[in-house]
């Protein structure tokens, strides 16, 4: 029991289960009820009725067959026939079968009479009556029959149909009776059947009630007790000791409670540590705002920095530049107008918004202005002032207006350029103030870059002049053979405009290429270069090649390995034209081969006929004809030697002129004289129209000119023939012509005539002889008299030869006379010329003179020094080598160490190649002797052209 | 007797060296030129041929090529005289095809004994 109990308390839901299975037992065990009571009202109704309907059919049978067997025995009586006998039997049979059941049925006493009655009469009826009336009919005494028949007919038989129908009507009532008692015993049950409902009803409320007292109570308890626990109250129920789900839910609340108590305590700890942290969180949270505010500030500044920087235009110009920087600077500050001056020479500026006049102005003034404050301080300075009325247009009223002067401070703190913007109509805030501070750095930056660009710039100029103005082809080739840089010089070597038509990119290929085309053997040069390139070449520092386009130049190619740091970084090819060292050389070489032969010619004779003389026995006259060859080829070789002498002196300078004015007539003439014994079948015709012309001339050198002349008329005209000397005057000039009619020269001899040792390459003429040297000599000593020689021939006509030489000027009073003009002599530039040489000083000064030059000639150094002074040359010619200790150095030296002096520009004219130390004294102007005079004026303009200072 | 072509343009020297030879017994022809001498080679065998090196028109090697080049010129005698006395330039004339070579200024006693050896080898 106790366990059942236990079982129940545990768990609600076992009780609550068991009480339902309870009442639903309950109201099921009614229902059975009811529904047996039902079932045995309705059997015992139905087995009550269904024997009376029995009865009554027995009954009715027992009537039916009582009266069949009466009939079928009239029936027999009547007929007489068997059939209705049998059924007489047969009747007799059913009717004692239906009273044996009847029998068995309940019988009520008066049944059972009536039964008794029956079986009575038919007993008789058989046993007696019958076979008698059988006995009757068979006999035919009717009458006998029929009073047996009436004796006995009437009496149990029909009492037989009578109680059949009066049992009909009893068992009609019966039955009526028995539905009446069935009806009241459904209501009966019925009423039973609702009480026992309204039982289970009542106590089912009753279940209901203990439950909800048993839960509902504790229940709400709890939850109140859980809310008030919520509500952070003090929660107190006392149902744990309880087995079921109550108590285990107290239990739970109690043990939750007391778990979130602690937690909460912990909770609490952790909030407070929290809410430590979250005012920490917040003090950063301050902090990184203050930061993130100003680096908002910052990104501000950076764009606008940013804006500048891109909006200025990417120049190098500085005035795009500077205008770039003014428009852009004025619109990022907000500004209305404003203004950059560069304080470096040159003053640049840009303005923007003002009027041309007034930006002039204030470039010109800016020192003036506050600009200078804020030169002063080295920072902003900013003023504020009413509106001008020019700034106020329009408007009425005042209008402030702020001008920001900013200096541009450079990298050393120095001043490099000045800004001033101006706001019509609204503050500078502070921020703005530092704005402009900022790109004004920039704009230091971006002068700065454009000063670096314009120094390297300047740099490159000199450098790209450098180059260019070198003589030397220079070529800048990288390790892999790709040409970087060339110069002028270069393109004109290999006569190319441009490196396009290669692309602009001159690769080795290429280059070798251009090589195949110009230059003559270039496989050597190919490889040479080739081998430069990668390093290869060892011990060969040249080479030397042949160009034959454009123009034939022999050129010398040497390099250089060009280092950056220690890494080879390429090759500088340098193309040197040695076409003109190669021509001197060649025909240095040629020279000495020509001297040589023709030494070596007379030579010959002279020995080869001495040594027959010497060693044959000959007769007189051969021995005579030899010794006159012997003479005549001795001769040859002196004049050869004088000739050859000669020219070597008047080539190298060293050959002295006396310069005189004469009169050339009487020399052509003292000329001609000379050559008549030579003439054998010529006419000499002198034809003189200018008789009484004088030229400044060496009256030797003159003579030696037209005697080589004559001479070589009368020796290409072997056959003789009229040689007419024509002298004339034309244009200032006095003319002198040498006309034969001998062999002539070819026309392809013209150009290389006056060449030394050339001679008409023919044998006839071998026959006449010569040195080769003749022509040169005239020329030679033409030149040195400012004259000209030109030919005029016709092969196998004749040739002529005519000499222009100045007339000489009356008024020049040639060269000796030392001057010293005064300096106040206004007009031409005064030059001073030292030289002991006086027919060289002669010439240069007529040089000089006819250049317009006011010429100071000297001799001697210390003369010269000494005059200097009072004459202040623009220009100083000296020769190193003067006659008395005093020499060209010492004339330098002297001058570079007074004050006054030592500014002059000097030139050294000499035949010494001294220039190391004429450079080493910073004298650049060297001419070496022998030089043409004009080489000199050349050299005197540019000095003057380049220092119109001194 | 044999005979020797002579081509020299100078006339002094041509002289000295016909007088040396004739005296000798040689028949002697001259010519004044390189051209000249080449056409004097084709007219004629000689057993010896004197060139002086530089000739007008033709010079001496030219005409030794030349006459190299010739069929039944091949194997005559041809002294080179030069004024250019260098190995170098004596090598070139060797090469050239000539037999001997004497330098300017020359011996007529040593051109002759030359002569004489050459027409005897």
């Amino acid at each position: 029991m106790a366990k059942w109990r236990r079982f129940y308390r545990v768990s609600i839901t076992r009780r609550f289960m068991s009480m339902l299975i309870f009442t639903i037992m309950l109201i099921l065990l009614g229902s059975i009820l009811m529904v047996w009571g039902s079932s045995r009202l309705l059997s015992d109704y139905e087995a009550s009725t269904r024997e009376m309907k029995t009865k009554q059919e027995l009954v009715s049978d027992i009537a039916l067959h009582t009266n069949d067997i009466i009939l079928r025995a009239r029936g027999y009586y009547v007929y007489l026939t068997d059939f209705e006998y049998e059924q007489i039997f047969e009747q007799k049979e059913a009717l004692e079968k239906s009273i044996a059941e009847f029998k068995q049925l309940g019988l009520t006493t008066s049944e059972l009479e009536i039964i008794q009655a029956i079986e009575a009469f038919f007993d008789t009826y058989f046993s007696s009556t019958l076979p008698v009336a059988v006995e009757y009919a068979k006999s035919g005494n009717y009458e006998a029959l029929r009073s047996l028949i009436s004796a006995d007919a009437s009496n149990p038989v029909n009492e037989l149909i009578s109680y059949a129908n009066d049992f009909e009507a009893y068992l009609r009532k019966a039955e009526q009776e028995k539905n009446t008692q069935l009806v009241r015993d459904f209501a009966r049950q019925g009423i039973l059947f609702i009480l026992y409902v309204g039982l289970i009803l009542v106590i089912s409320l009753f279940i209901v009630r203990r439950m909800s007292v048993d839960l509902g109570g504790p229940l709400s308890n709890l939850s109140l007790a859980a809310s008030r626990f919520a509500r952070g109250d003090h929660a107190h129920f006392d149902y744990q000791e309880r087995e079921d789900e109550i108590g285990r839910l107290a239990r739970s609340l109690e043990t939750m409670m007391i778990t979130l108590h602690s937690k909460e305590e912990e909770l609490v700890a952790q909030n407070e540590e929290l809410l430590a942290q979250q005012d920490e969180l917040q003090m950063q949270q301050e902090e990184l705002e203050h930061a993130l505010g100003k680096m908002s500030e910052n990104e501000r500044f950076l764009q606008k920095r940013n804006l500048l920087v891109q909006s200025l235009a990417n120049t190098l110009n500085k005035q795009e530049l500077l205008d770039s920087i003014i428009t852009n600077l004025v619109k990022l500050t907000g500004s209305d107008k404003g203004m950059i001056i560069l304080t470096g020479n040159g003053g640049d500026y840009s303005a923007y918004g003002l009027s041309d006049k007034a930006a002039e102005h204030f470039a010109n003034h800016y020192g003036e202005s506050l600009m200078a404050r804020a030169i002063q301080k080295r920072n902003l300075y900013i003023h504020e002032r009413e509106a001008t009325d020019a700034e106020r247009a329009y408007h009425l009223d005042g209008i402030k207006v702020t001008d920001t002067y900013v200096p541009v401070l450079g990298d050393n703190d120095e001043i490099i350029a000045c800004l001033l913007l101006t706001k019509i109509g609204r503050e500078l805030s502070d921020q703005e103030q530092e704005e402009i501070s900022g790109l004004a750095t920039q704009i230091s930056l971006a002068l700065a870059k454009l000063g670096i660009y314009e120094e390297s710039e300047y740099q490159r100029q000199i450098n790209h002049d450098m180059l260019n103005t070198i003589q030397e082809a220079v070529q800048l080739v990288d390790t892999n053979g790709l040409t970087l840089h060339v110069n002028r010089m270069w393109y004109e070597m290999f006569d190319l405009k441009t490196c396009v038509e290669y692309g602009g990119r001159m690769e080795l290929a290429d280059f070798n290429e251009l090589l195949q085309k110009k230059v003559a053997e270039p496989q050597a040069l190919i490889q040479f270069i080739k081998q430069v390139v990668k390093g290869e070449v060892a011990g060969v520092t040249s080479m030397n090649y042949e160009l034959h386009e454009p123009v034939k130049r022999y050129v010398q190619i040497y390099y250089e390995p060009l280092y950056r740091g220690s890494e080879l970084f390429g090759v500088l090819l340098v193309h040197r034209d040695i076409t003109k060292e190669y021509e001197v050389d060649r025909m240095k070489s040629e020279f000495v081969s020509t001297v040589s032969h023709e030494l070596r010619t007379p030579l010959a004779s002279v020995l080869g006929f001495a040594e027959l003389l010497l060693h044959r026995e000959l007769k007189p006259d051969r021995q005579r004809k030899y010794i006159s060859t012997i003479h005549q080829e001795a001769r040859r070789l002196t004049t050869l030697i004088n000739d050859f002498l000669d020219l070597q002196r008047m080539e190298s300078g060293r050959q002295s002129y006396d310069m005189k004015p004469a009169k050339l007539g009487e020399l052509v003439q003292e000329a001609m004289e000379l050559q008549k014994v030579n003439v054998s079948s010529h006419n000499l015709i002198w034809k003189d129209e200018a008789r009484e012309a004088i030229v400044f001339a060496d009256r030797d050198k003159m003579l030696q000119v037209f005697t080589n002349l004559i001479n070589n008329a009368i020796k290409y005209s072997p056959h003789g023939g009229k040689i007419t000397i024509h002298l004339r005057t034309e244009k200032g000039r006095l003319l002198v012509t040498t006309q034969d009619e001998g062999l002539g020269i070819p026309a392809d001899a013209l150009p290389n005539l006056f060449n030394k040792f050339y001679r008409v390459d023919n044998s006839d003429r071998r026959e006449i002889g010569g040195t080769g040297l003749g022509l040169a000599i005239v020329k030679e000593i033409i030149n040195r008299h400012k004259g000209d020689i030109s030919v005029h021939s016709v092969l196998g006509e004749g040739s002529a030869f005519t000499i222009s030489l100045p007339l000489f000027e009356p008024q020049e009073q040639g060269g000796e006379e030392q001057s010293y003009p005064s300096p106040s002599d206004t007009g031409a530039a005064d030059i001073m010329l030292i030289e002991n040489d006086r027919n060289l000083a002669v010439m240069l000064r007529e040089e000089l003179e006819g250049n317009g030059y006011r010429v100071h000639l000297f001799t001697e150094g210390s003369t010269a020094v000494h005059a200097m002074k009072s004459i202040s040359p623009k220009v100083v010619v000296v020769d190193l080598m003067l006659e008395t200790e005093f020499d060209g150095w010492a004339v330098i030296e002297q001058m570079r160490s007074e004050d006054k002096l030592n500014q002059i520009p000097i030139v050294i004219s000499s035949a010494f190649e001294e220039q190391d130390r004429a450079a080493k004294m910073g004298i650049r102007h060297f001419l070496i002797k022998p030089y043409e005079p004009h080489k000199l004026t050349v050299i005197i303009q540019t000095i003057l052209n380049q220092e119109p200072a001194v | 007797m044999a005979a020797i072509l002579l081509a020299e343009d100078e006339p002094v020297l041509r002289m000295l060296v016909m007088d040396s030879l004739e005296d000798e017994g040689y028949e002697i022809e001259v010519a004044c030129d390189g051209e000249e001498a080449f056409e004097r080679i084709q007219e004629r065998e000689f057993d010896l041929i004197i060139l002086d090196y530089m000739m007008p028109k033709m010079t001496g090697i030219e005409v030794i090529e030349r006459t190299r080049e010739l069929e039944n010129r091949k194997h005559t005698k041809i002294l080179m005289l030069s004024a250019k006395s260098q190995q170098t330039e004596q090598d070139k004339v060797l090469q050239a095809g000539a037999d001997d070579f004497m330098s300017k200024p020359f011996s007529p006693l040593d051109l002759i004994a030359k002569v004489g050896d050459m027409l005897d080898g």
